[in-house]
This record gives structure tokens, C-alpha cells and sequence, in this order.
């Protein structure tokens, strides 16, 4: 956040997707700046999105959980989003990550994945969308959800 | 449900892709480049790239060559050889590749591990940790610098080692094997995973799909699957 800060693009980021409305994808830690704050550092997000990131408990109830979560993993979208939008059965992307995103309302959550707990792996709140997953390196779901934002 | 992963392990050495049979005689089988574009198509769930020549040679990783690769891959990419500065491993990340894998670094200077952990991430720090099984009672040996420099110690304490001090994921590369097509050495895999918490990727034996079956249904999704090659028969002909 430090760099983002000192980088001089703040204000015109800002500028452009709260005043302009202009889309905004984050992806993976992209996504995870997109909140108030995170465990993983003291400074605040961007606080976009209604939400702080957490970092995965070690212990679930099948017992230790393995991290980073790291693989390609299934996201199950709500029916609504049009990210998700497309011919397609299933959601698979490739996930790495130790962190995940908790929003404070269940409206924002596109689509959720299960890593021995459901976590939000798509958010968006009007024009600020956010996944946990990395699309350009998820072959053709991947190709299939840039091109769903590109049309926004 | 997190699925297993299946990984095609490409070695290159003079620009060129090659294959090995137990880290020897490298025969040349192809365009790195073309082959990325192969397993595009195929939709394979990871690529590790490692580059023979670089260690061995002394030699910095080559920016070029790993800038078109990450250019032209669309699943996630690990890329090994040569690495042994944080500067070294900030460049190639900022390349668009995802993991960086360790060797011999690892082993001379462990505590490099936790400083480059801290600046790119546990997740993109992978160690490779190179064993031969053909001693006494099958208990592994550690090598390095292509199967020719002996590690000293037990290969299995020196992965909790790298466990603690940040790695993210361990592969484990079985030389004995590699190259023979005989199939994963599953007590191999079981010394490491009964220990380890972090991912693991197993290198070195598969010749079929049961060999892949075999290794998910022992060790379970997380004990991640394996090695070199994909669906295509052909693929795994030339490069298993």
C-alpha cells in the first residue's frame, strides 16, 4: 500500500473508479487491497470494498489445513453475475493464496470457493469487482471471465 | 474441492528443451516456446521450467528466455536454475512467472530462503530437493548441482528445515527414477509428506495415468500430483 501510496497514482485512481465509475478488476492481493484492512499488514486498503482480509485458520475441522492454498479449485458463482457470465458447467482457477477476503455484506460476494471453509472468491461492489483466483493463468474459464469484464 | 495437480517438468539446457534419463545424456526434444503453446492447448494445471545449464554453469537465470515463456504460458509457471539473490528472484517474478524454485542455493545458504520468502511471498518460493533412493534400505540422499555434488544429512529433516524457514511448497525429485518410467517411489513420498505441511509435488517415474491415479489415491489431493506429462501419449512419450 506503501508503494500504491507514494506512487502519485492514488488520487487519479480514485478519482477514476469513485468518481467515473470506471471498472475496476483486482486480482488475487489486487483483490485483497480492494478492503479496509488485513491482517497481513497495519496500513489500511483502499477500502473500496466493505471488507477485511484474514488470514485462513490453520486448524479446520478435518484438521490442519494445509497452506498456502495453492491448486485449481472450483468457485461456485451466484446465478446473477455477469462475470460469470457464459456457456460454461463449471468455475475452475488456479488459487494461490494464504489470505482471504470477508466481507461485511453477503451482497458483494459474486461467487465462493470451498478450501474447508466457504470464502469469497469473486467480489463486487458497483463498479469494483475483485477475484482471489488468477484468471490469466486459469486457461479458457479464465480467458472466458476477462472477457466478461472486458465487456463491462 | 481442490483438485490435483498434474505438471509437465520441462529441463532446458543451451536454449533448447531436453530430456534425461537420471539427470543424464541430455537429448534435445524440442522448442521450448512451441512446447508452452502444446500445453496451452492441453490445458495443464502448472508448468515447471528448470534450466540444467544454469547452476551447473555458475551462470545467471536467463531474463530472455523466461520473459517469453511467461509471456506465452497461460497456467501458472515455476521457473528453477541459477537463482541465488533475492535481486535474482524479484526479476524473474516481476517477469510474470508465479514460483521460483531453490536447489542447491537452499542448501549452502538455507537462510536465503526466508529472505526472499519475506519479499515475494511463501507461495512463489518452491524447493526442489533432488534424492537418489538407490542407497541402503531405500533411505533417500540429497544432491545437487544435476545429481553430481552429495548433500550431507537426511533429505526428509533438511524439507522441515526449508518448511520453517518459508518455502511454500516442496518437490521432491527422484533421480533414481527419473526418466525410467517406472512409476512414483510411493515410500519416497510418504518419508516426505508425513512431515510436511505445505503442498507437495512429486518428480520422476510416471509413465502412465495409473502411476498419477496411484500417487492422488495414497496420498490424497494435497499430496499434489506429479510429473512431466499430460494427457497426450505422445507428450508423455517425449518428455516423461
Amino acid at each position: 500500500m506503501n508503494l500504491l501510496n507514494e506512487s502519485g497514482m492514488r488520487e487519479t485512481l480514485d478519482d477514476l473508479v469513485i468518481n467515473k465509475k470506471t471498472p475496476v478488476l483486482g486480482i488475487c492481493v489486487g483483490m485483497q487491497i480492494l478492503a479496509k484492512s488485513s491482517d497481513e499488514g497495519s496500513m489500511p486498503g483502499l477500502g473500496w470494498i466493505d471488507a477485511r482480509v484474514r488470514k485462513f485458520p490453520t486448524e479446520s475441522s478435518k484438521g490442519a489445513r494445509s497452506l498456502p492454498h495453492m491448486g485449481w479449485n472450483d468457485t461456485d458463482p451466484i446465478s446473477e453475475a455477469s462475470l460469470f457470465a457464459g456457456e460454461r458447467s463449471d468455475w475452475p482457477f488456479y488459487f494461490l493464496h494464504s489470505y482471504y477476503f470477508e466481507c461485511a455484506n453477503e451482497a458483494d460476494v459474486l461467487a465462493t470457493t470451498d478450501y474447508e471453509m466457504q470464502f469469497a472468491s469473486a467480489v463486487s461492489s458497483k463498479n469494483i469487482y475483485g477475484v482471489q483466483f488468477h484468471p490469466e493463468k486459469s486457461h479458457a474459464a479464465g480467458i472466458q471471465l476477462l472477457s466478461n469484464f472486458g465487456g463491462f | 474441492m481442490l483438485r490435483p495437480r498434474i505438471i509437465p517438468s520441462l529441463l532446458i539446457s543451451n536454449s533448447g528443451l531436453v530430456k534425461t534419463i537420471q539427470f543424464k545424456d541430455p537429448k534435445y526434444v524440442g522448442d521450448p516456446i512451441n512446447t508452452v503453446r502444446i500445453f496451452n492447448e492441453k490445458e495443464v494445471d502448472e508448468l515447471i521450467v528448470l534450466d540444467i545449464d544454469a547452476t551447473a554453469k555458475g551462470a545467471e537465470p536467463n531474463y530472455n528466455v523466461i520473459a517469453n515463456l511467461a509471456a506465452e504460458c497461460r497456467m501458472p509457471l515455476c521457473y528453477g536454475g541459477g537463482i541465488k539473490t533475492a535481486e535474482h528472484a524479484n526479476r524473474i517474478i516481476g517477469l510474470g512467472v508465479e514460483k521460483i524454485s531453490f536447489s542447491s542455493v537452499a542448501v549452502e545458504n538455507p537462510l536465503i530462503i526466508t529472505e526472499i520468502a519475506q519479499q515475494i511471498g511463501n507461495q512463489s518460493v518452491v524447493v526442489v530437493i533432488d534424492v537418489r533412493t538407490d542407497g541402503k534400505k531405500g533411505a533417500p540422499t540429497q544432491y545437487t548441482h544435476n545429481g553430481t555434488k552429495k548433500v550431507a544429512g537426511d533429505p526428509v529433516e533438511f524439507a522441515q528445515k526449508m518448511e520453517r524457514l518459508g518455502a511454500g511448497e516442496i518437490v521432491i525429485n527422484n533421480i533414481t527414477n527419473e526418466g525410467g518410467m517406472t512409476g512414483y517411489d510411493l515410500d519416497l513420498v510418504k518419508r516426505f509428506r508425513d512431515v510436511l505441511n505445505v503442498p507437495m509435488t512429486v518428480l520422476g517415474g510416471a509413465s502412465k495415468l495409473d502411476d498419477l491415479t496411484e500417487l492422488v489415491q495414497t496420498f490424497g489431493v494435497i499430496a499434489q500430483p506429479p510429473e512431466v506429462s499430460s494427457y497426450s501419449k505422445a507428450v508423455i512419450a517425449q518428455y516423461s
